[in-house]
């Protein structure tokens, strides 16, 4: 099937993005769940007239929380800080590569010329974008629960990997958005920047505190369903509508583009 | 006219404001090999382009294999091989993934003819095609191309970073797929039009994104002609008029150097039955034609 | 001028070779010069009734050029009587070689001496001056045979 060569393809193509990727995956991972052990002791030692002049911030409850619980512990470096940062990172690499990448090195013209629809060759591109995107995070998220494992610390996996999802959902279209601006540019550094600057743009709305859910980097950190224990579905299904609606734009602007 | 396999009608692109290729009809048809001339920007890649996807038309129509070519399906595709000027191939690839690669996308693929050709041309399969040269990627782009069993085999300007052995030896190729099977058609752009001569049937002009001229290539011979001559005395003006001339400049009093493109014999015995201290016949070739067209000014056609 | 051709020496089955030129730089097209080669090679007795021609696709990979120019080169041979071509065998120098060879060699000298003489009414060469030429070159001619 041609996908599925073009999906092989990609893939080696992007091997190093996926070393890469799994080692800072692991490296990350194995951090984190180490360590947990070493802050708990450090907070025990925060002495109490420091404490006193900390708990005028109310982070710090939320501080104390996290360094006693290992699941909020994880969720705080995992699905709220490493994923979306290094997953926001990978995201615009890999979109920039795929598109923009293939155009600047010319191989864009043997790639559109084989027997295969601009929508399959759009399609194979994405999925295996996407591919990459979950084996780095599987490949992190499966180290964690190993090294959990073996120092003994036990985490509410379930809500967990609920949250996972979450997250990679968000990630993915944040990816998706990254490949339409791939397509319009001719050089993957430029569209790595304009991937980024949108980035950036899209997190402003998690500046204030009223238009904080409308932040796809607040959506990737699951918020709503981990801390504020509300159902998964909402922030599930409007993650997949857009992707929905990013991939139909996509498809489209990939058919339409001149090369 | 169901004989053509491509078949382009009043095709046109435009650039914005720029417009690379306005109101292009031809018709490649079965069995033929045809030529692609004209200078740089003339819109010889863009028509290539647009005749295989990877830019969309401003206006007209393209048939291939007798379908639109929104319509074609992948099998229709799978007949159709390509060459894009400047080969680049996946760097990172060896000689034999690309292969594998490729060959995935075509049923029909001719393995063992892959591998005569590999071994004809030296090529190291084991060799990350970063490592080749310019020569090797494009002998490892025509094996592809061929492999493939193309039934309409589109080339632009493949001869390029060739040397003059190699070039020969590529054309001798394409010569040897095409005799192979009835029916293979084969539509060439270049510059080496010396080569060009070799082999095709007709040649196409392009310039500034028009379609100038398609001449059959005995036509070229037989009929694209120079004659100089000085006539004794002014002759009639009749004479300079004859249909089939192109061009006439004249050379001091009595001396006309006349441009030829058709109904060759009628001139020149015309011409001969007036009385004449000089009649010379100069042969033209694709390269005079092209420096006809390219060297133009838009209104410099008669 | 600038002459350039591709000079192949052709060795069919059998015994004997032919050399065919190709060249494109001539104001003559291709299929005619292939047909004139092997006129001449028939008029020079190189090639004789019952030789057998190389096929189509042969010779145009040879001289890498359009089969379809090939066939049209045979085709016109074909039509003159020079070659016959039999379904499945292949194609042959025709057994029945038109007399008079004799006017036949003499037309090709002719034409090449109207040429000669054209150049030399260009170069305002003197009858006089052609005649001691010729001459000369004659008696040279004669002596080499």
């Amino acid at each position: 099937m041609a996908v599925r060569n073009i999906i092989c393809k990609e893939l080696h193509q992007m091997r190093w993005i996926i070393i890469i990727g799994l080692l800072v995956g692991f490296g990350l991972a194995v951090i984190l769940a180490s360590t947990f052990g070493y802050l708990d002791q450090i907070v025990e030692e925060i002495p109490p007239e420091l404490f006193e002049l900390l708990s005028q911030y109310e982070v710090t409850r939320e501080l104390l929380a996290i360094f006693g619980d290992y699941t909020l512990y994880v969720w705080s470096q995992w699905h709220a800080k490493n994923l979306y940062q290094i997953g926001a990172l990978f995201a615009i690499i890999i979109a920039a590569t795929q598109f923009a990448g293939e155009v600047s090195r010319r191989t864009i013209g043997y790639y559109l010329t084989r027997p295969v629809s601009r929508r399959e060759g759009y399609l194979a591109k994405v999925a295996s974008g996407l591919l990459v995107l979950l084996i780095i995070f599987a490949g992190g998220t499966l180290m964690i629960w190993a090294v959990s494992a073996i120092t003994g610390q036990t985490a509410d996996w379930g809500r967990f990997f609920v949250a996972l999802i979450i997250s990679l959902v968000w990630l993915a279209a944040y990816y998706l958005l990254g490949t339409i601006i791939s397509i319009l540019n001719r050089e993957p550094v430029t569209a790595g920047i304009i991937i980024g600057l949108s980035g950036i743009l899209l997190s402003l709305p998690g500046m204030f505190a009223v238009s904080r859910p409308f932040s796809i980097f607040y959506q990737m950190r699951a918020v709503d369903y981990f801390i504020y224990g509300q159902s998964l579905f909402p922030p599930l299904i409007y993650g997949l509508i857009l992707n929905g609606i990013l991939l139909l734009i996509g498809l489209r602007v990939f058919a339409k583009k001149d090369f | 006219m169901n004989d053509s396999c491509l078949q382009i009608k009043n095709l046109g692109k435009d650039f914005g404001p720029k417009t690379a290729l306005s109101g292009v009809t031809i018709s490649l048809e079965k069995g033929e090999i045809m030529g692609l001339v004209g200078p740089n920007g003339a819109g010889k890649t863009t028509l290539i382009k647009l005749v295989m996807g990877l830019l969309h038309p401003t206006g007209g129509s393209i048939q291939i294999f007798g379908k639109d070519r929104n319509m074609l399906s992948r099998n229709d595709w799978r007949r159709v091989g390509y060459i894009a000027d400047e080969p680049i191939l996946y760097d990172f690839m060896t000689v034999r993934k690309l292969i594998d690669f490729n060959k995935n996308f075509y049923p029909r693929w001719d393995e063992d003819r892959c591998r005569e050709l590999l071994l004809r041309f030296h090529l190291p399969v084991g060799e990350a095609i970063k490592n080749l040269s310019r020569g090797m990627k494009t002998q490892l782009a025509l094996i592809l191309a061929l492999a493939q069993v193309p039934d309409l085999l589109i080339l632009d300007e493949p001869l390029d970073g060739l040397d003059p052995l190699r070039r020969l030896e590529f054309l001798n190729l394409i010569l040897e797929d095409f005799t192979r099977q009835e029916g293979r058609s084969v539509l060439i752009s270049s510059h080496y039009l010396e080569e060009l001569e070799r082999i095709a049937d007709r040649i196409a002009f392009l310039h500034e994104g028009e379609l100038k001229r398609v001449v059959p290539m005995e036509q070229l011979k037989v009929e694209e002609k120079t004659i100089r001559v000085v006539f004794q005395k002014e002759p009639p003006a009749a004479l300079l008029a004859m249909p089939g001339i192109k061009a006439v400049q004249k050379e001091g009093k009595t001396g006309y150097l006349i441009t030829i493109e058709d109904n060759f014999n009628a001139i020149y015995e015309a011409c001969c039955s007036y009385p004449h201290y000089v009649l010379e016949i100069y042969h033209r070739n694709l390269e005079d034609m092209f420096y006809d067209y390219a060297g133009r000014d838009e209104d410099g056609r008669s | 001028m600038i002459v350039y051709s591709i000079n192949t020496i052709y060795k069919l089955p059998g015994e004997f070779t032919v050399k065919l030129f190709v060249n494109t730089r001539s104001g003559v097209p291709i299929y005619k010069q292939l047909v004139q080669q092997i006129e001449k090679g028939v008029i020079g007795e190189i090639l004789k009734p019952g030789d057998q021609l190389p096929t189509v696709r042969e010779v145009a990979l040879e001289l890498t050029v359009n089969p379809n120019t090939v066939a049209r080169a045979y085709r016109e041979l074909e039509h003159r009587g020079i070659i016959e071509s039999f379904q499945g065998r292949g194609t042959f120098i025709a057994g029945s070689v038109r007399p008079p060879l004799a006017a036949e060699k003499e037309l090709l000298i002719k034409q090449q001496l109207d040429e000669l003489l054209q150049e030399a009414r260009q170069l305002n060469l003197k009858p006089a001056d052609l005649k001691r030429i010729f001459e000369i070159a004659l008696t040279k001619w004669e002596k080499e045979v």
